[in-house]
């Protein structure tokens, strides 16, 4: 009977242990709440599964501590405990949602990695500038409003661009699928450099439009951006190449020049990564093909995008671009013998990206002129740039809870 | 009387021994010392003719800014150091950069610079300067970053001495032998990128008599590319001269006791990393069925590219 008391005891100890370590260890990586409810849950049903029967009334008694402790800590979550607790599982729901978009995406690129087309890109880490537009808050003045009250929803919007880039922010805002009646002070504004805005979202509840109960309201923000990429490239007369690589030069070494270079993208929704192969690229005097450029656009942020525009490929005016996975550019400037760059636009209007995140393209070149492009010195550094311009779309959500009007007497 | 020039004679007599003694020991010890400055200048010789390196570039990192604003001009500087044996007589350099960024007011010159020696042990260091204007990098980057190359081409010359032990008793059937003819393992390089590696000494038997052979290895053990020494000047340009076969072959003269020997190949491939094999041979053959040292000099005359690089970043933002 002793015996039997003595592991009971142990077990519970091991499992209140198990359970601090878990909350610490939780607590640590700062896990959002989706994290802690899930963690709570399963720590919960562990006792039943380890004590039986008895077990439960120790589930009910952690979940009973862990509501009084929330309740205690933030009395504005007194008012509904069981709305929260929905809203949470709200919560929960979304972090799975964002979790099978981050499987998706990670199944996108293996995939395409498989395939071979798939091209990484480094960030610009000098960058001091965040470059895109972030929802950084997104409240509502209480999270209970009575029946018939007016619901203020509010919002702060930070955009940075560079300088010189103008970008126009839309903003919308829903709840139960109707849109505000008033959006303060607007909801379509310009930006240029770095801003904050205020937005505030009216819904009047007259008529009962919202009766009581649990709603999530969803504010998006879409934005026209552009993002823009480079790439170094290295040329080298062929037969000098080969001479180079007969009498096992380093050739990479000797001119501080990577095999493979990677692109360098700028901050931003979207990450364009490019190949070109091995590089020194080696060119014959009689050369007319030139190098093929492999490209990879990935949405790489949480929001979706919306459409893209132009692709705008910027090479050495000595190599032309014939066409984009076979598609002809739409126009060209610069692309003949003599000029210093080539500057082809392609319209990538046509790519639906409502159900994908990643597109490969590949883009064909000529070389119209070998010898300049070798040029003067051993080898010749070049470099290859990518802009893109799209419509792209971030969205944020809350929940919050209209309750029956109090009557008093 | 008779005393005193006996006094006097002896005197003298001690007079001139002790000049006579004196002067001894001073020729003496001229002699001495001047054994000492041969013995001495012979090591710093040896010494001084160690290594594997000749001309070395750095990038001055230290003076050169790092990063430059659209528009705004900067000094790239490179810093030369000849730490090989030989003086660079013949040697032009080149800057190379991407050219749509960076401009360079002079991106290329004649450099003569002295090798190591007994007051230069180091070799002679030069800096050198190039004025640059930064261009206009696209929007949305904010930092471009630049690869700066310097590249040197010049001629070099290795020369390698050692004594030599020719055994004509192919048998082993002498005793008391002066010498025996044995391979030498050379370790430590001639104070010159090419590197004469391994000598092995060799008798051959031929229908009119013995004629002393070696195999001698050579190695590229440097940084950088060895040339034909005619092609110094194209090496920095960009076109492989491809007419020419001779472009990547360097030439080995070779001599025992004064006497040129005739090596194939005439002109030789070297290979980064990997041991080339000339065969060297004395066309008269040797009368004696003794053995003999003698000294093998080999005299490798060649082209050289050494290069090193750097980086600069444009930023955004011109500078007035």
């Amino acid at each position: 009977m002793t015996g039997t008391f003595g592991n009971l005891i142990w077990k519970a100890l091991l499992l209140i242990i198990v359970g601090l370590i878990g909350f610490y260890i939780i607590n640590a990586l700062r896990a959002p709440v989706a994290v802690i409810i899930i963690f709570i849950i399963l720590y919960s049903i562990l006792w039943p599964v380890v004590f039986g029967g008895k077990g439960a009334i120790v589930t009910i008694i952690i979940l009973g501590l862990m509501l009084t402790l929330v309740i205690m800590a933030d009395p504005t979550k007194t008012e509904n405990v069981f709305t929260k607790t929905k809203l949470g599982m709200g919560d929960v729901w979304e972090w799975f949602g964002e979790q099978w978009d981050k499987i998706i995406k990670g199944y996108e690129r293996t995939q395409a990695g498989l395939t071979g087309d798939y091209y990484e890109g480094e960030v610009q880490k000098a960058s001091q500038k965040n470059l895109g537009v972030f929802i950084d808050e997104f409240r509502s003045i209480s999270t209970r409003f009575e029946e018939g009250e007016k619901i203020l929803l509010y919002s702060q919007i930070r955009a940075e661009t560079m300088e010189d880039k103008e970008i126009t922010i839309k903003v919308n805002c829903e709840l139960d699928g109707k849109i505000p009646d008033e959006i303060i002070p607007y909801n379509t504004f310009i930006t240029q450099g770095y801003a904050k805005e205020n937005i505030d979202f009216v819904f009047e509840n007259e008529n009962n439009k919202y009766p009581p109960g649990n709603y999530r309201a969803k504010m998006s923000a879409g934005f026209d951006f552009e993002t823009n990429s480079f790439i170094k490239a290295y040329f080298m007369d062929l037969e000098k190449k080969r001479e180079m690589i007969t009498q096992n030069i380093d050739i990479e070494e000797q001119f501080g020049m990577e095999k493979y270079p990677t692109a360098i993208y700028s901050a931003g929704p979207i990450m364009i990564g490019m190949n070109l192969g091995e590089m020194p690229i080696g060119i014959k005097e009689d050369q007319a093909y030139g190098p093929t450029i492999a490209m990879t656009i990935e949405n790489i942020w949480n929001g979706k995008i919306k459409k893209l525009n132009n692709l705008t490929i910027t090479t050495p005016g000595e190599i032309s671009q014939t066409d984009l996975n076979g598609e002809k550019p739409t126009n060209c400037i610069g692309c003949e013998k003599g000029s210093e760059e080539c500057i082809c636009k392609y319209d990538l209007s046509k790519e639906d990206m409502s159900s994908k995140n990643i597109i490969s393209l590949r883009i064909h070149t000529q070389i119209n002129d070998a010898n300049t492009l070798i040029g003067i010195d051993p080898v010749s550094f070049k470099s290859i740039r990518a802009n893109i311009n799209y419509d792209y779309a971030i969205q944020e959500e809350m929940g919050l809870t209209i309750t029956q009007k109090r009557t008093t007497k | 009387m008779k005393q005193n020039l006996i006094k006097i004679i002896k005197i003298l007599a001690t007079t001139i021994m002790l000049i006579f003694l004196v002067s001894c020991t001073a020729e003496q010890i001229r002699e001495n010392f001047s054994f000492m400055n041969k013995r001495e200048q012979l090591e710093t010789k040896e010494t001084l003719q160690e290594g594997t390196e000749a001309l070395k570039i750095r990038f001055m990192q230290e003076t050169t800014p790092s990063e430059i604003k659209e528009g705004s001009l900067f000094d790239i500087q490179f810093e030369i150091q000849n730490n090989g044996y030989n003086k660079i007589s013949e040697g032009i350099y080149k800057i190379i950069t991407e050219e749509e960024y960076i401009q360079i007011e002079k991106n290329k010159g004649n450099m003569i610079i002295e090798g190591k020696s007994k007051y230069l042990p180091e070799g002679e260091t030069k800096i050198i300067t190039a004025r640059a204007k930064a261009g206009e990098i696209d929007t949305n980057i904010d930092k471009y970053p630049i690869n700066l190359v310097m590249l040197a081409c010049y001629g070099y010359k290795t020369t390698a001495t050692t004594q030599v032990c020719i055994d004509p008793d192919l048998q082993g059937l002498k005793k008391n032998k002066v010498c025996q003819a044995e391979e030498k393992t050379i370790t430590g390089g001639q104070g010159a990128p090419i590197a004469v590696t391994n000598i092995k000494p060799k008798i051959e038997l031929t229908e009119r008599g013995m004629r002393p052979s070696f195999e001698i290895s050579i190695e590229n053990k440097g940084e950088g590319q060895a040339i034909n020494e005619n092609y110094i000047q194209q090496a920095c340009g960009a076109k492989q001269i491809t007419n020419n076969e001779d472009y990547d072959t360097i030439e080995l003269q070779a001599t025992l006791s004064n006497i040129e020997l005739q090596c194939t190949p005439e002109k030789i491939k070297i290979k980064k990393g990997k041991e080339t094999k000339i065969y060297c041979q004395q066309t008269n053959p040797i009368t004696t069925t003794d053995s003999y040292e003698s000294p093998l000099q080999i005299n490798i005359n060649y082209g050289y590219i050494s290069s090193a690089n750097g980086q600069v970043q444009i930023t955004k933002g011109a500078t007035q």
